[in-house]
């Protein structure tokens, strides 16, 4: 238990670099708009009172490390500054799409799982059988559609064809879990189609090695069925590619589930990002990135854990 | 999981991935090259309107004429000049950006390979610090920054690529660094960056390969993204991502619009993949048998 402490530990004192790094480099962002950055934000037609305010507010008439530090010091209160318009705290937006946008990702990933993992166990068991070749170009396929074309596709076929889903649109859970479930539905399917190629590919990759080892063999010269040895037997010591892949997954889909978002109006950090974007709220933006790099950093350490769990040879160091 | 638990576990033998790969691989390579063909010359095919030229009534079915063979869009545009023109930005966009993270990636990877030490954990750290932000997310903030040219985003996309390069050159280098040929030129007296360009190079040529096309299908799938949220190349040049937008808003009265880039896409990204499927199969040592 010490131990793991102490790799959690370290691992969080490595990363903090990191974490310094990028949200400098976003916030030195600011310094390659054209003209003062108050000026690229308001537009030629405002006027030079409020360019003047703008720059005051976040700073970005004084040097980045200044501006930077600064910032730096209201995040370690839980100040991340307001909105652009509205003057909203920042943190209290992203609780809340953050909230809406785990929601989404965690459907879509436990929807790719369900659907990769039988298929993959199916097709380790008989290499160049059905399921193996059928699956082999269907993932090619998926993994072929971009997410901006699946999103199109899945509300032609699941909204336009088969009226089975509202189009766009959200209810938090607290309010309706009902209704909320049937919002989440057609994103949560979109991203899990997305998702479960990569994950089938993977898990099928550690499948074929695991169902070479010696261990197998013995099992089935015991006689034990099929399924047993898949389940109880190879699947644990083939998790770890897969177990990579879905930190890098969850890393991905907390900023990159944005085009899922904003087709179905999923209002989640990423579709929040892009109307950050687009007003260029560049303190939302930066916070934003704070979030996914703290998010990503915790992830592999769990990812370092479990590999520990899957196959307890691995000492966690 | 339904199937019966009566046949025992085969024991999978080693596949033969280059063979299985083929059809796929050469289905890609000519389809990438009528692609890149057709973007070459789109100015000067015989009958082919420009790509902003009203060509004929809106979203008419595909006939038999040069222009109207993909049909037209919802404004009476050729589909066909419009995709030909947006493979144009596409292609030059994964050539470039693939181009600059090769570059970029590889350079840093090579040294920390080679040098070890603080080196290596820089090169280590440069790939954390780009790997951790969504790729996404990144371009959206440079696109932000200094608005939506050709140039600003593919130096974006390159940058955000990077990172992939960093990771598998500094794996491939320290692999080969201690292998009798490279012992045998440090013997023979080369030095440090002899050694890495002249001997240790050429045997990463496999490795990064078969990452190129991988990159390039997702330097042509981000430029798609960003123009389908309306942060891509700037109209009226004509991209595949911003027809597909323009194309999801009339998806009910005239599929056709989206019918055509949305095929022309898929093909084009499964190619590239099918290329890296194929290079990184026959590159991969692991499953050869002695």
């Amino acid at each position: 238990m010490l131990l793991i402490a102490r790799a959690v530990g370290w691992r969080i004192l490595v990363a903090i670099p990191v974490i310094l790094v990028v949200t400098l480099g976003v916030a030195a962002l600011t310094d390659l708009m054209p003209g003062s950055p108050g000026l690229a934000i308001l537009g030629e037609n405002a006027t030079p009172e409020r360019v003047a305010e703008i720059n005051a507010r976040y700073g970005y008439d004084r040097p980045v490390f200044e501006r930077y530090v600064e910032w730096l010091g209201g995040v370690f209160r839980g100040d991340f500054g307001t909105t652009l318009f509205g003057n909203v705290p920042i943190s209290d937006v992203l609780f809340k799409r953050l909230g809406v946008t785990l929601q989404l990702a965690a459907f879509g990933i436990v929807g790719a799982l369900v659907i990769a993992v039988p298929f993959a166990l199916i097709a380790s068991s008989r290499p160049g059988g059905i399921v193996d070749r059928v699956m082999d170009s269907v993932t090619s396929a998926i993994i072929a559609i971009p997410t901006f074309v699946m999103v199109v596709l899945m509300s032609l076929v699941f909204v336009v064809w088969l009226g089975a889903f509202p189009a766009t649109g959200w209810v938090p859970f607290t309010e309706d879990p009902l209704m909320n479930l049937r919002f989440v539905a057609l994103p949560a399917l979109t991203l899990a189609l997305n998702e479960c190629a990569y994950f089938y590919r993977v898990l099928l990759a550690d499948m074929q090695s695991t169902l070479r080892e010696d261990f197998v063999l013995v099992a089935r010269t015991k006689g034990l069925p099929r399924k047993y040895i898949l389940w109880r037997h190879a699947l644990r010591p083939s998790l770890s590619s897969l177990v990579t892949v879905l930190g890098l997954t969850v890393g991905r889909l907390l900023g990159g589930a944005a085009i899922v978002e904003f087709f179905f109006g999923v209002p989640g950090l990423g579709a929040e990002a892009i109307n950050a974007v687009s007003i260029k709220d560049m303190a939302m933006v930066q916070a934003i990135v704070l979030l996914c790099v703290v998010v990503y950093v915790l992830v592999f350490i769990l990812v370092d854990l479990a590999y520990a769990w899957i196959d307890p040879r691995v000492s966690v160091r | 999981m339904s199937a019966p638990a009566t046949t025992a576990v085969s024991v999978a033998r080693p596949r033969r991935p280059a063979r299985r790969g083929r059809i796929g691989f050469w289905v890609g390579l000519v389809w990438l090259s009528v692609l890149a063909l057709g973007a070459i010359f789109a100015d000067v095919i015989p009958g082919l309107p420009g790509p902003s030229e009203i060509f004929g009534p809106i979203g008419s079915q595909p006939d038999l004429s040069i222009g109207g063979l993909l049909g037209t869009d919802m404004i009476g545009r050729s589909n066909l000049s419009r995709i030909l023109h947006g493979a144009r930005i596409s292609l030059v966009l994964a050539v470039c950006a693939t181009a600059i993270a090769l570059a970029i990636g590889v350079t840093i990877g090579m040294l920390g390979g080679y040098y070890r030490g603080w080196l290596e954990g820089i090169a280590n750290f440069a790939a954390t610090s780009l790997a951790a932000v969504p790729p996404l997310l990144l371009l959206l903030a440079i696109v932000a920054a200094i608005g939506a040219s050709l140039f600003g985003i593919t130096v974006a996309l390159g940058l955000v690529m990077t990172n992939t390069y960093i990771r598998l050159t500094i794996g491939a280098v320290i692999s080969n660094a201690n292998r009798e040929y490279v012992l045998a030129a440090k013997a023979l007296g080369s030095g440090g960056p002899t050694v890495m360009v002249r001997e240790i190079l050429p045997n990463l040529i496999g490795v990064l390969g078969a990452m190129i096309p991988i990159t390039m299908s997702i330097v042509i799938v981000a430029e798609g993204s960003l123009s389908f949220l309306g942060y891509g190349i700037p109209a009226p040049t004509p991209s595949w991502g911003g027809m597909i937008a323009a194309g999801a808003d009339v998806i009910r009265k005239l599929p056709i619009v989206i019918m055509a880039p949305v095929a022309t896409l898929f093909l084009t990204v499964y190619s590239f993949n099918a290329l890296g499927r194929y290079l990184g199969a026959r590159t991969d040592i692991r499953d050869t048998q002695l």
